[in-house]
């Protein structure tokens, strides 16, 4: 049942009547239900074993504060990435174990993919860690634990909630005013917009060769191309988690922000405060500061090569490595500790100036080149390493850059023939740009207002031209032949 | 049957209330201030817009600017076929004949050719003849076509252009169950649904189907597409084949990659139950209309059937089915023309004919028409008259 689905619609629609009715407990437990039904539509069977895993964890969690050694912590997190590696990396041994299976006469083996495990595993191993560090008591409430890891809003695709946050929310939720229902009725808008109309319209856009045989196409359709998958990734995990917010808002559960317009960063710092939030606060707190504390006490200098090199670099290194074990992940997860790696030593020479210090063209600058080393490091995050390089060197190969007709498509367009004959002009695809604009302008009018949701303080017509907007541009969408499923419910 | 919701005595009807009450105070949504205008607002600009998109989408000065209008079906040559001939019934008052097929049909029938021949064998005025050939499309998705023509434009006849293929249960079934389920095909066979419905009854919504892919990245090639083979059509439907076949009389290699689905697909070929229906269903239109059904096999070279295990025998079986289920209906069945009448180039493959093949074939069945209508006393042309 995929989230953009009217199914979803009617399976929000029916929880949330019944949910607002119940009193408390049952609330909680009626949330359960739904949400392992949710689930069940997705696979039952993984569901079931999730649910038993979920029981485990509640028992090791019990236990972790009276271990005396750090065995129960270790077993906890073991446990837990060993199903990762049951289920998710079954690709890496898969073969080789079914012609074992194959050779005693037991046939060939299939596991299921679980969905949305990756983010499981990682609030798990927060709730672990937490409970190590006595930052939080062990939770008591069977069904508050499992509905904090099984919660269906964010079942699929995070965002990642930490226990000490979250559980309270479920355990007293809020009054769902009309404030609340209004913001979360627009999140939802936002997010479908983002996600259908922007998302799915520029992954349409590029043919599915433009990334397995990059040779075969113009550098500047490449670099169009290049540019909407930046926009598309964005806007899809963007559009997903504001519809889940909005959900999960009209349950009076807020969900964490994931984005708040990474591609105005001015450096990766910055980024990774902006892209993925929840997963970068993760990685801060359990890679990152913990990878800084033990390096400092070996290094005391933080100016030291070790100091500068290891923390941002190993962080960056496991985001690779969550997002897939591959070696392009990893190259994407070091291309981006690379560049934090340079920028801290940039840093030292030049301190970086506050954003209100720093002039209009310099901050532009900054975001510009943050923008394009980012998007340079989207290659291997979405093909292989010897494709991702084809598609770079055409990139930056002067003869990869067919001659534009430009003369032609002006003599054609005043004619009112050009549309049609345009992919014979070696131009870029003008609707890449045409569908990155609302993406942008979303994106600058929420950074200038610093508020997601600014159109709310507009007058009643002009909320209301907003929604039109919206209904209209979803309507524009609606009738396509593809659809495309959310990029990061693979994860 | 206190509790249940499903009975309507008053008392049941109390208890739902105080329920819901009591509920209510647990309830943990409160609407503290009315949400409703901004939505209210929006649908009303929304009914004006879509109403201003209609009657923009039903003024020529526009339609004249826009694609090829859509009813949102996944095979746009059917759509083509569709909106040409609308536009040859609107332009010459209605049709006359169909000609009913796969591209066999679509290349095979030269329109202006068989009206050529029917005038000079059978004296009369030229006919409104329409080629509705559709690539890839068998008898099965056809039956239904035949239909929707029939309740469209109501034509003295329908001939159906069939051949051996049209039979084999295993051919063209993942196109015609995409076609079938397209949802106007599904409103117009009576299945109603609002996509249907909408394409049926709204022209705006048709042209917004014809650029519902706007942003796929092949949209302008396809549109493009669609432009060269609307032009590419005769005003009647035909659609040129200018190729020639250097030599369709070649027969297949089964070690040959293109040659081996072909042995796969038909060479245990049995004539499907199924498809014998869709005859069924499509002779039975002269029960429920006044158009007349006539079917003509469509000529494919004899090595064709050297994919059949049965080769030629194969053949026969069809022909003696399909032509007993035609008499048995009261209509007439008129078999391909022998292959040596045929020029020499009047082939494009070995199931396709060429344009000079498509002159020839097309005479033959201008004279076969007239050729019924001398021998029903005009019944041909008369509606309803078919003895």
């Amino acid at each position: 049942m995929p989230i953009t689905s009217l199914a979803f619609a009617g399976f929000v629609a029916a929880v949330l009547i019944v949910y607002h009715l119940l009193p408390g407990r049952a609330k909680q437990l009626w949330l359960l239900a739904a949400s392992f039904v949710f689930y069940a539509l997705w696979d039952w069977r993984f569901g079931l074993i999730l649910l038993g895993l979920t029981m485990v964890n509640f028992w090791l969690g019990k236990q972790l504060p009276e271990a005396e050694h750090k065995a129960w912590l270790a077993g906890g997190i073991g446990l837990n990435l060993l199903v990762l590696v049951l289920f998710k990396y079954q690709n890496f041994y898969i073969a080789g174990l079914s012609r074992l299976l194959g050779d005693v006469g037991l046939g060939a083996l299939s596991l299921l993919v679980p969905v949305g495990f990756s983010f499981y595993l990682v609030q798990v191993i927060a709730y672990f860690l937490d409970l190590n560090q006595k930052r939080i008591e062990p939770e008591s409430d069977l069904v508050l634990f499992t509905l904090y890891l099984y919660y269906f809003p964010k079942l699929l695709s995070g965002p990642i909630e930490r226990a000490r946050t979250f559980i309270p929310k479920l355990a007293a939720p809020k009054t769902v005013d009309s404030d609340l229902l209004v913001e979360s009725g627009s999140l939802i808008v936002v997010g479908l917009v983002r996600k259908l109309v922007i998302a799915d319209s520029l992954l349409a856009l590029m043919p599915e060769t433009a990334f397995t045989t990059p040779g075969e196409f113009a550098a500047q359709h490449l670099a169009a191309w290049l540019l909407g998958y930046a926009f598309a990734l964005y806007n899809d995990f963007a559009g997903y988690t504001n519809i889940v917010r909005g959900v999960s808002g009209l349950f009076g559960i807020q969900l964490s922000q994931n984005f708040m317009r990474p591609y105005f960063s001015r450096d990766f710092t910055e980024f990774w405060k902006r892209w993925h939030i929840s997963l970068s606060e993760w990685l801060r707190d359990y890679i990152f500061f913990p990878t800084t504390r033990r390096l400092l006490r070996s290094y005391r200098n933080r100016k030291h090569i070790i100091n500068l090199v290891v923390p941002p670099m190993a962080t960056m290194l496991v985001s690779g490595m969550w997002h897939g074990l591959s070696w392009q992940m990893l190259v994407w997860g070091g291309l981006h500790g690379l560049y934090q790696v340079l920028e801290r030593v940039i840093n030292l020479r030049w301190p970086p100036a506050a954003p209100e210090q720093q002039k209009a063209w310099r901050r532009g600058l900054c975001v510009l080149v943050v923008f394009v080393l980012a998007v340079v490091a989207w290659l291997p995050f979405r093909m292989d390493l010897p494709t991702a390089w084809v598609y770079l060197t055409n990139l930056l190969s002067p003869g990869q850059w067919a001659d534009p007709q430009l003369r032609r498509a002006a003599s054609d367009l005043i004619h009112g023939a050009g549309f049609w004959a345009w992919p014979s002009y070696n131009l870029p695809d003008p609707r890449v740009f045409l569908v990155i604009l609302p993406s942008l302008w979303l994106d600058w009018r929420q950074e200038v207002k610093g508020d997601e949701l600014f159109f709310l303080r507009w007058g009643k017509w002009g909320q209301a031209l907003v929604l039109l907007a919206a209904i209209l541009l979803l309507i524009l969408v609606s009738g396509s032949d593809a659809q495309v499923p959310f990029v990061y419910q693979g994860f | 049957m206190r509790g249940s919701f499903f009975y309507g005595d008053i008392y049941e009807i109390k208890y739902c209330q105080e329920f819901l009450m009591d509920n209510a105070k647990n309830c943990s949504l409160k609407i503290d201030r009315p949400i409703g205008g901004i939505i209210l607002r929006s649908v009303l600009l929304l009914v004006i817009v879509l109403a201003a998109a209609e009657a923009a989408a039903r003024t020529p000065w526009l339609t004249r600017r826009l694609a090829t209008p859509s009813l949102g079906n996944y095979h746009y040559q059917f759509e083509i076929k569709w909106f040409h001939l609308q536009r040859y019934v609107q332009e010459n008052g209605g049709v006359d004949i169909i000609f009913l097929g796969s591209s066999l049909v679509n290349s095979g029938v030269e329109p202006a050719a068989v009206n050529q021949a029917w005038v000079e064998a059978s004296g009369e005025a030229p006919l409104r003849i329409y080629n509705f050939g559709v690539e890839g499309l068998t008898i099965e998705p056809n039956s239904v076509v035949a239909q929707l023509l029939v309740e469209t434009y109501d034509p003295k006849a329908i001939v159906f252009g069939t051949e051996i293929r049209d039979y084999a249960a295993n051919n063209g079934v993942e196109t015609a169950e995409q076609f079938l389920s397209d949802p106007w095909i599904q409103y117009r066979s009576g299945n109603f649904n609002l996509r249907g419905w909408l394409a049926e009854h709204s022209a705006g919504y048709r042209y917004f189907l014809a650029y519902r892919n706007w942003m796929r990245w092949d949209f302008a090639e396809n549109q493009s597409n669609v432009i060269k083979r609307t032009k590419a059509l005769t005003p009647e439907g035909y659609d040129v084949e200018n190729r020639v076949a250097e030599n369709p009389y070649l027969p297949p290699d089964p070690n040959d990659p293109e040659d081996a689905e072909g042995f796969e697909v038909f060479g245990g070929f049995e004539m499907a139950d199924s498809r014998l229906e869709d005859l069924d269903d499509l002779l039975g239109l002269m029960k429920t209309s006044e158009t007349i059904v006539l079917v003509v096999e469509m000529p494919v070279t004899p090595q064709f059937f050297d994919y059949f295990e049965a080769g030629e025998g194969a053949h026969e079986e069809f022909l003696d089915a399909v032509s007993k289920k035609v008499r048995a209906a009261g209509t007439e069945f008129l078999p391909g023309i022998p292959e040596d009448q045929l020029p020499e180039n009047g082939r494009s493959d070995r199931v396709h004919l060429s344009k000079y093949g498509a002159a020839v074939f097309s005479r033959y069945l201008g004279e076969w028409l007239a050729a019924l209508y001398g021998e029903y006393g005009g019944a041909l042309l008369q509606p309803g008259g078919w003895p």
